[in-house]
């Protein structure tokens, strides 16, 4: 039992990564197709505006729970073997995705927040939990010219979040398949225990 | 109180029935029971037509008309003050749940005829949150700064099997020379009336900056109304 313990992540932080992941590699997806979708198919890019903010918002809720957690659980040990800019490399990799994590939601609802559109398309989350708008964006001059900057820093953060998940896996797969050991089995959801 | 109980008595008069002392209640009554009009009119002038005998009909119709000349009272929980719009190439419609109506109507003498429409615009509903979130804001009623709009048609005027009402509609403060043609059936005491306009919410400013374009919201409004009303 505590072998296992050692061994992999907790099951909620596992829930957590996965979960996440899935929406995150949705909404990177979702956000560039309908940021290209014409405005002739105004209604589906609509709601899928609305699909992304809700879903956004929900990773930076799952991410805030996850942070919380994973600074009150152990996560597990790296291999002996790795060197000292490895585990840097790890650990910068990993903080760099809590700050992505957090810092694109929050982005997000700026775009959202300083639209000129803001006060004719509040947020329902999911279309049922009225989510508000940030508040520092009531007395701007230019809404439009500081929406369009705002949703341009999103933009840079994705491709930065896409960046770094080409580097989170290409070292997932380094670790299974290179070096053999553990260190994917960690965050797997059905543990692979090795001889 | 007193009216109330008036009107009662002489609503269980005339659905009592035949019996001369009744009408002759009723008769008597009558005069008086024009402030009691105002209180429940549906409990007497339903039943009137259908039980009373025709001639004392007369009388007691020609007694009440002089201060009540085709005065309507519309019924609210069978009317309906419609719009249809469009949101992203998709049709909505919603409806205000609160307005007052002044209705004065004869169709055998349309020069007396005056129709005035107050909307509480902050009634309005579509059956979307985000939507009915939007309307009151100052891009699109902007209720804070004009609560309400206005329907004043001061001409009335027969045109064809139906009629039309002409006069100004006022939303946001605007102005706007409005023709709305509507159906009307009367029967006895109760009027059934239909009506429907488009109008161009731009000409009123509703969906200021961007949306005072159709990108998201389609300019074109459809205004229906399904009025019932007693007399």
């Amino acid at each position: 039992m505590s072998h296992q313990s050692q061994d992999r992540y907790t099951s909620v932080a596992i829930i957590l990564h996965w979960l996440i992941a899935l929406l995150v590699i949705g909404q990177l997806a979702g956000g560039i197709y309908m940021h290209k979708l014409p405005d002739t198919d105004a209604a589906l890019k609509f709601e899928l505006y609305q699909l992304h903010k809700s879903s956004g918002i929900t990773i930076l809720l799952l991410t805030l729970v996850r942070l919380g957690w994973r600074l009150t659980h152990k996560a597990p040990p790296l291999p002996a073997a790795m060197a000292g800019w490895e585990i840097l490399a790890a650990r910068g990799a990993h903080v760099g995705f809590y700050i992505l994590l957090i810092a694109m939601p929050l982005v997000g609802w700026a775009i959202v927040s300083s639209s000129p559109l803001a006060d004719s398309v509040q947020t329902y989350l999911f279309g049922v939990i009225h989510w508000p708008h940030l508040p520092f964006f009531e007395g701007v001059a230019d809404r439009k010219g500081l929406s369009h900057d705002i949703a341009e820093i999103h933009e840079y953060l994705g491709f930065a979040m896409i960046g770094l998940i080409a580097l989170h896996v290409g070292a997932a797969l380094k670790h299974q398949f290179i070096n053999r050991d553990t260190v994917l089995a960690h965050m797997l959801p059905i543990a692979r225990r090795r001889a | 109180m007193k009216a109330i109980l008036l009107a009662a008595s002489v609503g269980a008069a005339l659905l009592g029935g035949c019996g001369s002392k009744a009408d002759s209640t009723a008769a008597t009554v009558s005069e008086p029971a024009t402030a009691a009009n105002a209180a429940p009119p549906s409990a007497s002038t339903e039943s009137e037509p259908a039980v009373a005998p025709p001639e004392k009909d007369v009388v007691a119709a020609s007694a009440a008309e002089p201060s009540t000349p085709f005065n309507w009272t519309v019924d609210k929980a069978k009317s309906r003050i419609e719009f249809t719009g469009s949101q992203t190439g998709k049709d909505f419609t919603g409806s205000f749940a609160d307005y007052e109506a002044a209705i004065r109507l004869d169709p055998a003498d349309l020069s007396s005829a005056h129709i005035k429409v107050t909307i509480d615009m902050a009634s309005a509903e579509t059956g979307d949150r985000q939507r009915d979130d939007a309307l009151p804001s100052s891009d699109w009623f902007s209720v804070k700064d004009f609560p309400t709009a206005v329907f004043d048609a001061t001409e009335i005027r027969a045109v064809g099997a139906g009629y039309e009402a002409l006069g100004k509609l006022t939303i946001r403060g605007v102005s706007k020379d409005l023709i709305l043609p509507f159906s009307l059936a009367i029967a006895g005491d109760r009027a059934k009336a239909e009506g429907a306009v488009s109008l161009l919410r731009t000409d009123f400013g509703v969906g200021q900056g961007d949306f005072s374009t159709g990108e998201w919201v389609g300019l074109d409004v459809k205004v229906a109304i399904h009025i019932e009303a007693a007399r």
